[in-house]
């Protein structure tokens, strides 16, 4: 069978260099920017009692965390932020403290809470940077050798809650993913 | 015979990633809750002069200093304090020996306490927490300027 083929591959050539014109093909690939994702800062709750009950990090606190994601200015994104149920005791202990997340995103070219925008749920769809005049009309123009888009970076602040129970001390963590692509 | 010329011109060869991953971690430290709460303080009534000694008995004195620990519920706790305080008459500056003695009892009942041996000494908070400690002191009278001292007396608690 495998034989057989490359029989009719073969004749296949012959006919064409018999028959013998140039052609030309042209071959063009879009490739979208390139999206870049990173920790500024993890989210740390510091110190707090055994059984002090619900401890929070707010929005602008010292100890949230933050994302930054840079890419195509003139791109939407898609984030998802996938936190844990609990944090878990980083020794022998099987104490957990359960943890509620909340996040926000500033998407106006500056690192600065005071422009963030609250999200519900854990997904959030955005213009990597706000455009002023509101949506975009026309698809973003594709990147190529003659049009480079300017690069603009987002940034995504994580906050929450836990409540600590009567549990023993300890140090305890979790790991928020945070994933994001072009939409 | 003429040759098939093919030309696959490529614009643009770019290796992007239009997607990303990343990971924050959260972190908190737990420590354990405990407080003292001081319900009386050392009180070594009037002093006679003619004695050569005082002595605050932590077990029976009305006048023991008496400091109540809260804290997890049946948790072994370290208790250190300083045995000896060296305290100065705020006029004359004239030393004043203190010994300090403490007795403990996870009940708030001095009678049954017990005189902490070692320092620092081990103890377990009763079912609700808590734990009582009675301070007493001694100290000689002899040579002592009348006038009031000054000196500090610390106690320290933590979860063993």
């Amino acid at each position: 069978m495998k034989r057989k083929s490359t029989l009719y591959l073969k004749a296949a050539i012959l006919l064409i260099s018999v028959l013998g014109y140039g052609q030309t093909i042209q071959f063009s690939v879009h490739v979208a920017s390139s999206l870049d994702a990173s920790k500024d800062q993890d989210m740390d709750f510091a110190t707090v009692v055994s059984g002090s009950g619900l401890q929070e990090i707010n929005l602008g606190d010292a100890g949230m965390g933050v994302f930054a994601i840079t890419g195509n200015e003139e791109m939407d994104v898609i984030v998802t932020l996938t936190p844990p149920a609990n944090l878990t005791h980083t020794g022998a202990s099987s104490d957990v403290i359960p943890f509620t997340l909340n996040f926000a995103y500033a998407n106006k070219g500056v690192n600065d809470v005071n422009q963030a925008v609250t999200v519900i749920g854990s997904t959030a769809r955005f213009q990597l940077k706000e455009r002023v005049s509101g949506p975009a009309g026309a698809p973003p123009t594709p990147p190529s050798s003659a049009y480079t888009p300017n690069q603009a970076t987002a940034y995504i602040y994580i906050f929450g809650s836990m409540n600590v129970g009567v549990i023993d001390a300890g140090s305890y963590s979790g790991t928020v993913d945070l994933s994001v692509t072009y939409d | 015979m003429k040759n098939l010329i093919l030309f696959v011109l490529l614009n643009s060869i770019i290796l992007a990633q239009n997607s990303s991953d990343v990971k924050v971690n959260i972190q908190a430290t737990v420590v354990d809750y405990i407080e003292m709460i001081t319900l009386a303080d050392i009180d070594v009534g009037t002093v006679i002069p003619s004695d050569e000694f005082l002595r605050l008995d932590p077990l029976s004195d009305q006048g023991a200093g008496i400091i109540a620990l809260q804290g997890r519920q049946n948790a072994s706790v370290q208790v250190s304090f300083s045995a000896q305080v060296e305290m100065v008459n705020v006029i004359t500056d004239h030393a004043l020996t203190v010994n300090y003695a403490v007795a403990g009892n996870g009940d708030n009942d001095q009678a049954a306490a017990s005189l902490l041996i070692s320092n620092p000494a081990t103890v377990q908070l009763n079912s609700s927490g808590e734990y009582y400690l009675w301070i007493g002191c001694e100290f000689s009278l002899i040579g002592l300027v009348p006038g009031q001292y000054d000196g500090d007396f610390s106690i320290e608690v933590d979860y063993n």
